[in-house]
């Protein structure tokens, strides 16, 4: 309940803000260019590899890791400000 | 700058921490192998088709893309009578339609399944899928027979939950009578007997006596029946399923004549104690986060009860952080789709989709009239090339320390991911300490 409240503000905010933009289930197609076509192609073809070359594996899943830790600090820094333990 | 970039963060995170067989695009399919069928008969278009394991028994390395979308597809139901199995949808595709029936026996079938909404796009098809069944309730496959029994065998049920207990089992045209029932009985090895011990309102119309708590009429064909339980004695628990026939002589002979058992068969589980706290949090907190996000689990909405001799403060507790995942899960529903979160959904789920596409193939014609290769086209299939059984990565031409027969990668592996590892450590320790070299220090 109190997280739901929380989330439900912080989507709520958002919606005010993004709700009356249309809705979009693909990726756009720009003149003959299919994005979304291209994009899945394109990790279909990573994961393709991925299973020929093991570390492409690793290496997604390290760079997850590393990319929520940044996402920690910042929030840490956004949150505490010049108060924050991090050194950057 | 920072709230825009922490903003973006937090709904980032929001979305990664989605069940990909929700939101992402996972789907197979395969040529269907092993089925069991016979091959001289058609079945029909409405043919059911009920997975005998879930999930399917795919080889994901046996995958290519599907050259176009499937023009019709029948639904693989599991056991519980959806065709949602393990999250995903399951069906057979064909690239005609006939006008009233498919002969599985003519032609190449495929079989696919992909997550909830995504049947958009093409289909991958993969050679060597088991682990399903066709049935066709107008036609006689096999024998009358269980397909399937819940609980699952081997598996573990809490006392603090109800269980569903139940059977899909298919009875021939020859073999039904009127008033046929399916008997539901349990019996624990740990004690005496255990029986479905919170009845129902099914098993109160439907309960028999004599440790039978449940009983449930069937029709010819496939019976897909269910209900819910709650085991209270803990251990290894026998449950015996069997198919009645009622006959005249066990009618009137007041229980001394046990009655004709048409079928029958049995299922083994073991009942244990668990908290919510422990159902919330086992497999890691998978549950937990499946409850939040797809209210998939038994995770309760609210569970302060008032009733003081009910009252269960670690439920209640739970139920006060944890929000209600319906609620939740439509919150969120709500705004992926706009833009531009909606692109952003779209990358999220294609970047977690495990669907895979063949490389293409590298072909190249020579000019008419220009030497000797004129004309001739030669092509160079880098997916064929690499996932050979002799290619460099898979073959087996070194040993290790321990003499045993390697590929490249199985010994090169543990080193480059520890080498990964490292410098991820070091990029993280980087970011925490701040220490970086002086411009003078280059």
């Amino acid at each position: 309940m109190i997280i739901q409240l929380l989330i439900r503000i912080i989507l709520s905010a958002l919606d005010l803000v993004f709700g009356w933009f249309p809705d979009f289930s693909f990726l756009p197609t720009l003149g003959t260019i299919n994005i979304d076509s291209y994009f899945a192609t394109g990790m279909g073809y990573l994961h393709f590899l991925a299973q020929i070359f093991p570390p492409l594996t690793t290496l997604q899943i390290a760079v997850s890791i590393y990319l929520g830790f940044r996402a920690v600090l910042l929030i840490v820094k956004l949150v505490l400000g010049s108060r924050a333990p991090i050194h950057q | 700058m920072k709230i825009k970039i922490a903003i973006l963060i937090v709904i980032i995170s929001i979305f990664s921490l989605t069940d990909n067989k929700v939101f992402a695009y996972t789907r197979y399919a395969g040529q269907i192998t092993g089925v069991n069928y016979l091959p001289d008969q058609s079945l029909p278009f409405t043919s059911l088709v009920y997975a005998t394991s879930s999930p399917l028994l795919v080889d994901p390395t046996q995958c290519q893309q599907f050259p176009s979308f499937p023009s019709f597809n029948i639904p693989i139901y599991n056991t519980s009578g959806n065709n949602l199995i393990d999250g995903s949808s399951y069906g057979i595709i064909g690239t005609t339609v006939p006008p009233s029936g498919v002969d599985l026996s003519v032609g190449t079938w495929y079989l696919y399944f992909f997550a909830s909404h995504s049947p958009s796009i093409n289909p991958t098809l993969c050679t060597g899928v088991n682990g399903f069944d066709i049935i066709s309730s107008g036609q006689v496959q096999d024998a009358t027979r269980f397909i399937s029994l819940l609980p699952v065998a081997s598996t573990t049920v809490a006392t603090s939950s109800p269980t569903t207990i139940g059977a899909t089992l298919f009875i021939r045209d020859e073999d039904f009578v009127s008033g046929m029932f399916l008997d539901l009985s349990f019996s624990n090895q740990t004690v005496t007997y255990a029986g479905g011990s919170a009845l129902d309102a099914f098993s109160s119309a439907f309960g028999g006596n004599r440790g039978s708590p449940f009983r449930f009429p069937l029709v010819a064909g496939i019976n897909t029946i269910s209900t819910s339980t709650t085991f209270t004695t803990t251990g290894v628990t026998v449950g015996d399923y069997r198919v009645i026939s009622p006959s005249f002589l066990s009618t009137i002979s007041l229980g001394l004549i046990n009655p004709d058992v048409l079928i029958a068969s049995s299922t083994t589980f073991t009942v244990v104690q668990k908290t919510g706290l422990d159902i919330a949090l086992e497999s890691n907190g998978q549950n937990l986060v499946s409850a939040l996000i797809t209210g998939t689990t038994t995770l309760p909405v609210l569970q302060c009860d008032p009733n003081p001799v009910t009252f269960n403060l670690t439920l209640c507790l739970i139920s006060v952080i944890v929000p209600p995942s319906p609620v939740l899960k439509a919150d969120l529903e709500e705004l992926k789709s706009n833009s531009p979160f909606g692109w952003l959904y779209r990358v999220v789920s294609l970047m977690a989709s495990q669907a895979t596409s063949t490389l293409p193939v590298l072909s190249y014609t020579f000019p008419v009239s220009r030497g000797p290769m004129s004309g001739m086209t030669i092509e160079f299939d880098t997916g064929e090339y690499m996932t050979r059984a002799s290619n460099f990565v898979n073959n087996e031409a070194m040993s290790d320390v321990t003499g045993d027969q390697k590929s490249v990668w199985e010994i090169l592996q543990p080193i480059v991911d520890l080498l990964i590892y490292l410098v991820l450590f070091f990029a993280m320790f980087h970011d925490l300490s701040g220490i970086k070299l002086h411009r003078n220090e280059k």
